[in-house]
């Protein structure tokens, strides 16, 4: 194993834990938080879906990012770090991906800057 | 916080029983040898009154949980092949944000309706296994493989010439060796039929984001039957493509607000759990026995599911 995919593999590890630590922490202080009537929204809304949007998501929404784009960046950076050692067609593909994925994941970074602004 | 509030109660005792149906969930798909998130979401949108966009949702992040804790491990062993996985990946995250931007855009009756369909698929794909290895003498449950826990494909282990059989073989660099630790000795591989597997990865891509479930009832068969890769190396890689895949997917449902950590959370928890203790029974329970229950519910769930879809 080469030592880029040994480094990526732990970025891997590591991300997966800080990922879930965040959800467990927003989790537990969204739920300690939480009154009455933001509970019965809470549970009413899994029913009725995405239609009613009573609760509001912006804070979970970045917690839940981390699970995404954690491992996102270590996909990338696994790519990279095999295109780099290998020095060959590799990084053009890499390349390729990372633009493409980027690009894919703009909707996202959208709704959430349009959130947090 | 209002104390002892009843709507507080009832979501605590929602988010209860989630956690402890996912916590069984876990257990059985280990034993069962297939991917949590593909039992995950049958499971829940047949019997627990959440709305199916979330338990799509919440099924993309139990699968790319499970897919990414195992990563490192099957990266570390050189069985999960990063040459072969990136690739394919980028052709199952495009087909997987297509899949879950039709997903949520599509009437819930007809996602049901997939659904309903994926599950009955699903459980003959469980049966046929259970049948195959039942014919092939597979009983005895240490033989079963820890690495092919998202889902089997073709019982098959031949190791071959490594040198590439084709241009973009060739090109990426698309054969090896690893060393398999059962029989102690280097396996070697080359991949075939590429551009084929990206095709129909861009396919998978898009059911696995559509009903967001894992891909890797998917990605196995295609990777050791379409491109020939040994089945351990084929479950492992299958794990690195689930990762991108579920990703590239989770961001829209994301964007979308269709991931709701008070369903996440437990959820998460539950799966987690139950893998562990389904990991420590795998040598007790015979494999058969539970792929029989899981064909027997998953059934159930496909015919309720499908039964509520067209009423």
């Amino acid at each position: 194993m080469s030592p880029s995919s040994r480094f990526f593999s732990r970025i891997l590890g590591i991300g997966l834990t800080l990922a879930a630590v965040a959800l467990l922490a927003v989790g537990t202080i969204w739920l300690v938080a939480a009154d009455g009537a933001t509970a019965a929204a809470e549970k009413e809304q899994w029913t009725t879906g995405r239609s009613d949007g009573a609760v509001t998501r912006t804070v979970a929404d970045v917690a839940v990012a981390l699970f995404v784009v954690i491992p996102l960046v270590a996909y990338l950076g696994l790519a990279w770090g095999f295109a780099v050692e290998r020095r060959s067609v590799h990084l053009v593909l890499a390349l390729v991906q990372i633009v493409l994925l980027a690009a894919l994941g703009l909707p996202l970074l959208w709704t959430l800057g349009m959130g947090l602004l | 916080m209002s104390g002892f509030d009843p709507a507080q109660l009832e979501l605590y005792a929602a988010m209860l029983s989630l956690l402890a149906v996912c916590f069984a969930i876990g257990i059985v798909a280990v034993m069962a040898g297939v991917g949590g998130g593909v039992l995950f979401v049958p499971l829940i949108s047949a019997f627990f009154a959440i709305h199916v966009d979330y338990v799509r949702g919440a099924g993309l992040m139990v699968a790319l949980v499970g897919a990414i804790a195992a990563a490192p491990h099957l990266l570390k062993t050189g069985l999960s092949e990063p040459r072969v996985s990136v690739p394919l990946a980028l052709a199952g995250s495009i087909g997987s944000v297509v899949g879950a931007r039709l997903g949520l855009a599509v009437p819930t009756d007809v996602i049901l309706l997939i659904l309903g369909v994926f599950m009955v698929l699903v459980a003959i794909q469980t049966g046929l296994t259970a049948f195959r290895d039942r014919g092939a003498g597979a009983n005895d449950p240490t033989r079963r493989e820890p690495e092919a826990n998202h889902d089997d494909g073709p019982r098959r282990e031949s190791p071959r010439e490594a040198e590439p059989v084709g241009f973009l073989e060739g090109l990426l660099g698309l054969s090896g060796s690893y060393h398999d630790p059962r029989l102690n000795r280097e396996v070697s591989w080359s991949a075939r039929r590429t551009a084929i597997a990206a095709v129909l990865f861009v396919g998978i891509g898009a059911i696995g984001g559509m009903l967001g479930v894992g891909a890797g009832w998917a990605n196995v068969p295609v990777l050791a039957s379409v491109m020939t890769l040994p089945l351990k190396m084929a479950a492992a890689t299958s794990g690195l493509v689930i990762v991108a895949n579920s990703s590239a997917a989770a961001w829209v449902y994301v964007a979308e607000g269709a991931i709701r950590p008070m369903i996440v959370l437990p959820s998460l928890i539950g799966m987690i759990g139950g893998t562990r203790i389904g990991a420590r029974l795998l040598g007790r329970v015979q494999p058969q026995v539970v792929r029989i229950l899981v064909v027997v519910v998953l059934t159930v769930a496909g015919i309720r599911t499908l039964i509520g879809a067209l009423g």
